[in-house]
């Protein structure tokens, strides 16, 4: 007797995330492909093909009406409005905006996000993974994600924002306001990060006066001087656009962490990768294919449409699943196994299709590649030293905490 | 073959230019161009998995 699919759907509960969401995915992909999770009255989409034709189709679904499950619960409860007041009046934000002005916005971000222009930070990037590794690899074990993967991010964003590395204490503390304001289902609960974020925005408008008076060569500076409608960047806008850059420091922390709790479980590829460095680009995608930083985005359907013979109306929400559609048998073949270089390795949803890509997704892998790279030109092997735990966020996946050794 | 890119879709993933180095390469701009509008194969065979894989399906091979 198999369990209903409305008793196992449980996406808003945290322990749903564990090894056992996947059998569900399976059932929802052949059973209910458009799954109408009604608490929050969202369809969720469990297909590759669905989920790239969402995302590619910005003008039938919106990404202005809420992006995160949390944001639907908040609505539901009439919390809106508590969520709104911590976002910048003109601040318009990339993420939220559908084209016509989503692309305007994008070219200001894109600008200061290029390859090459990312290029002039990889020696600061070389340095801060020796730095890291220095202090942890004296073979005693440590936590990963406190010690590694939650600071590397945090010391290239300081760098990329030309901030001094003496705020990142501070910035640690934001960039887990930023993923709590992901989290909160009311309003009681917003106020603490809320007042975080507050802090933030302070500190980002007293880095915005310091760079407009001596412009360096960092991100804020370039922002600065970018004009957006033939003007200059507002303030507004600039401010929202680099706490953005900064929560990066948070889906990078959790890809970081999940490389090396992959490493730590496939120790031959350590000595793969050791014998052929080029192999390391394989096996960061396939850790982005079966462990997405981000389990996925709300967008809202413009008019009524068919989603896998399913009508929804106008106004309804979908909610793209990355980790089903990243294991829909499909488009990958064994999709549930850890097979770097796969075919089609760059088909994952983990950074989103089309207009709102990941706009962090170049330094994301430009961070894994360099991180790894030093680490296993030291070390021949990763070991757990403990059991890790589970970062408990309905929208985010990785660790909380990850204890290895490094064997030489 | 031939190849092209469309700019206005194009978001800069650089994935072809991973893919196929030899047939795509990104612009100051961050937009990606093509370097080899006819190739051959196995470079057509790695701009085809590139066409797949574009995340913004900027990418349109006509097969001649």
């Amino acid at each position: 007797m198999t369990a209903p699919l409305a008793d196992l759907v449980r996406v808003e509960d945290t322990s749903f995330y564990d090894d056992r969401q996947f059998d569900v995915y399976n059932r929802m992909r052949t059973e209910a492909p458009a799954y109408h999770y009604e608490p929050l009255d969202v369809f969720l989409l469990t297909r590759m093909d669905d989920v790239r034709y969402i995302s590619t189709h910005p003008e039938r679904f919106s990404n202005a009406s809420g992006l995160t499950l949390n944001q639907l619960r908040m609505a539901n409860a009439g919390a809106s409005a508590a969520f709104e007041r911590f976002n910048e009046p003109d601040g318009e934000l990339v993420i939220t905006k559908d084209p016509p002005r989503q692309r305007a916005l994008r070219a200001l971000m894109s600008g200061n996000l290029t390859p090459r222009y990312l290029l002039g930070f990889q020696d600061a990037l070389d340095g801060f993974c020796r730095d890291l590794l220095d202090r942890t690899g004296d073979g005693a074990p440590f936590d990963f994600v406190d010690s590694i993967a939650a600071q590397l991010p945090l010391y290239v964003a300081a760098a990329l924002m030309g901030v001094f590395e003496v705020d990142i204490p501070r910035m640690k503390s934001w960039v887990a306001a930023l993923e709590d304001l992901t989290k909160v289902t009311s309003a009681a609960d917003l106020e603490e990060p809320g007042q975080r974020f507050d802090e933030l925005k302070r500190f980002l408008r007293d880095q915005l006066e310091l760079k407009r008076r001596t412009p360096g060569h960092d991100m804020i500076s370039s922002f600065l001087a970018s004009s957006l409608d033939g003007s200059p960047a507002p303030d507004a806008i600039v401010l929202a656009h680099v706490a953005t850059l900064m929560s990066n420091g948070g889906t990078t922390r959790l890809l970081l962490s999940s490389m090396a709790g992959l490493l730590a479980g496939h120790p031959d590829q350590m000595d793969l990768i050791r014998a052929d460095p080029g192999l390391l680009d394989g096996v960061i995608e396939e850790c982005l294919r079966l462990m997405p930083p981000a389990r996925g985005f709300v967008r809202t359907a413009t008019a009524d449409v068919k989603l896998a013979g399913v009508p929804v109306r106008a106004g309804q929400r979908v909610y793209m699943l990355y980790p089903a559609a990243n294991r829909d048998p499909g488009h990958f073949t064994s999709p549930d196994s850890f097979e770097p270089g796969r075919r089609q390795a760059y088909g994952h949803a983990s950074f989103g299709f089309g207009t709102h890509f990941c706009l962090g997704a170049g330094l994301a892998r430009m961070e894994a590649k360099a991180l790894f790279t030093e680490l296993i030109s030291r070390y021949r092997s990763i070991r757990l030293a403990g059991t890790p735990t589970r970062y408990e966020h309905v929208q985010l996946n990785g660790w909380a905490t990850l204890p290895v050794t490094l064997h030489r | 073959m031939k190849i092209t890119i469309d700019r206005d879709r194009c978001v800069g993933s650089a994935y072809c230019q991973r893919i196929a180095p030899a047939v795509f390469d990104l612009g100051d701009d961050g937009i990606a161009v093509v370097l080899d509008a006819d190739a051959t194969d196995p470079l057509a065979a790695a701009a085809r998995e590139a066409e797949a894989d574009c995340p913004s399906m900027a990418i349109s091979i006509e097969e001649s």
